[in-house]
């Protein structure tokens, strides 16, 4: 099974798997691990955007960008780049409502294929 | 001293943003003063605490003592230390790195302050670290180990998914460090380890002789 087809913001597995040394008992453990962190991140990362704290919110969507892109989860590890820039800036600026839907979605559909992949792929193309 | 001016291990790690084992290893060290109670707890003055965490630049009282402790003899493996702050990544060098047959003994670290004791204790060959970290990061890291000549031989790389620029406005890729952008292609990395544990084995055998 390959995601890469379903398109920008969702996982392309097969990175996961190649940085697993192609062993599938390690691709699962590192999919239970990647499972384990990402919604401890996203609690940090809702909060910090809850008390406006720039330098946090640039902090861990920076760490999020490290945790997303190691599953291939293409569109969400750009818009997190974007995000980390942003509010690394001292320009004030903002992400909007629209911004922020379309993020938590991202990062609701990579734990889903994720937490998928961890039956179904196996490494073959 | 008043029950108020001291704090336990819990305590000071919650105030400088750091894991317990962290403070015990600055305690052990000599970094942070603390002593033990009768029923053997440890407990920091708070102003020790207030004095480490406000110090401009934390890791260079931790890399002088990193310095003065660096004196441990070479070790007959080459020595890797990997300083990086997310599970999930450290995993993945973990196998990696453990399936490139590289000969070498690999030590993990979870922040800078883990690192600088580590490299006191072991003295590691070839450092790979990440720059973006809670407390002491990557860079200070790198800049103490730059400003100690003991320490000087060592291979350093960077590994980081900050933008040139973003590396520019922290002051750019100190000379002498070599630099991977994440995600890391670890083609380049092994290629990168393999030459330096060659490097290092073949001065181990020049000086054996």
């Amino acid at each position: 099974m390959t995601q890469e087809q379903d398109g920008p913001g969702h996982c392309d597995l097969s990175i996961l798997f190649e940085a697993a040394t192609r062993d599938l008992v390690t691709f699962r453990r590192l999919s239970a691990l990647f499972l384990d962190m990402l919604p401890q991140m996203r609690d940090r990362l809702a909060q910090a955007l809850r008390e406006n704290d720039r330098q946090q919110i640039a902090r861990t969507s920076h760490a999020l960008k490290g945790t997303t892109g190691l599953v291939g989860a293409t569109r969400l590890t750009s818009m997190l780049a974007e995000m980390e820039a942003l509010y690394a800036s001292d320009g004030g600026e903002e992400c909007s409502e629209l911004f922020l839907d379309e993020l938590w979605m991202l990062m609701e559909a990579a734990k889903q294929e994720v937490q998928l992949g961890m039956t179904t792929f196996d490494g073959k193309r | 001293m008043p029950t108020a001016d001291v704090c336990t291990t819990q305590e000071a790690a919650k105030m400088l943003g750091i894991s317990v084992t962290s403070v015990q290893q600055l305690v052990e060290a000599g970094i942070l003063e603390a002593w033990k109670t009768k029923g053997g707890h440890r407990r920091i003055p708070i102003t020790a605490v207030e004095s480490y965490k406000s110090l401009p630049a934390s890791a260079a009282a931790a890399g002088a003592a990193a310095a003065r402790l660096a004196s441990a003899p070479p070790s007959e493996h080459t020595t890797i230390l990997v300083i990086e702050d997310n599970t999930l990544q450290r995993e993945i060098y973990e196998k990696q790195i453990a399936s490139w047959d590289l000969g070498a003994t690999l030590v993990f670290c979870e922040n800078g302050y883990q690192a600088l004791i580590e490299i006191a204790s072991r003295k590691p060959d070839i450092l790979l670290a990440d720059i973006v970290m809670e407390g002491i990061d990557g860079y200070e890291v790198i800049s103490t180990i730059l400003s100690h000549s003991k320490l000087a031989d060592m291979d350093i790389a960077i590994l980081s998914s900050l933008t040139v620029e973003a590396l520019d406005m922290r002051g750019g890729i100190p000379e002498g460090v070599v630099f991977f952008g994440k995600p890391v292609n670890y083609d380049e990395l092994r290629g990168y380890l393999r030459a330096c544990c060659a490097h290092r084995t073949r001065k181990r055998l020049g000086r054996a002789e």
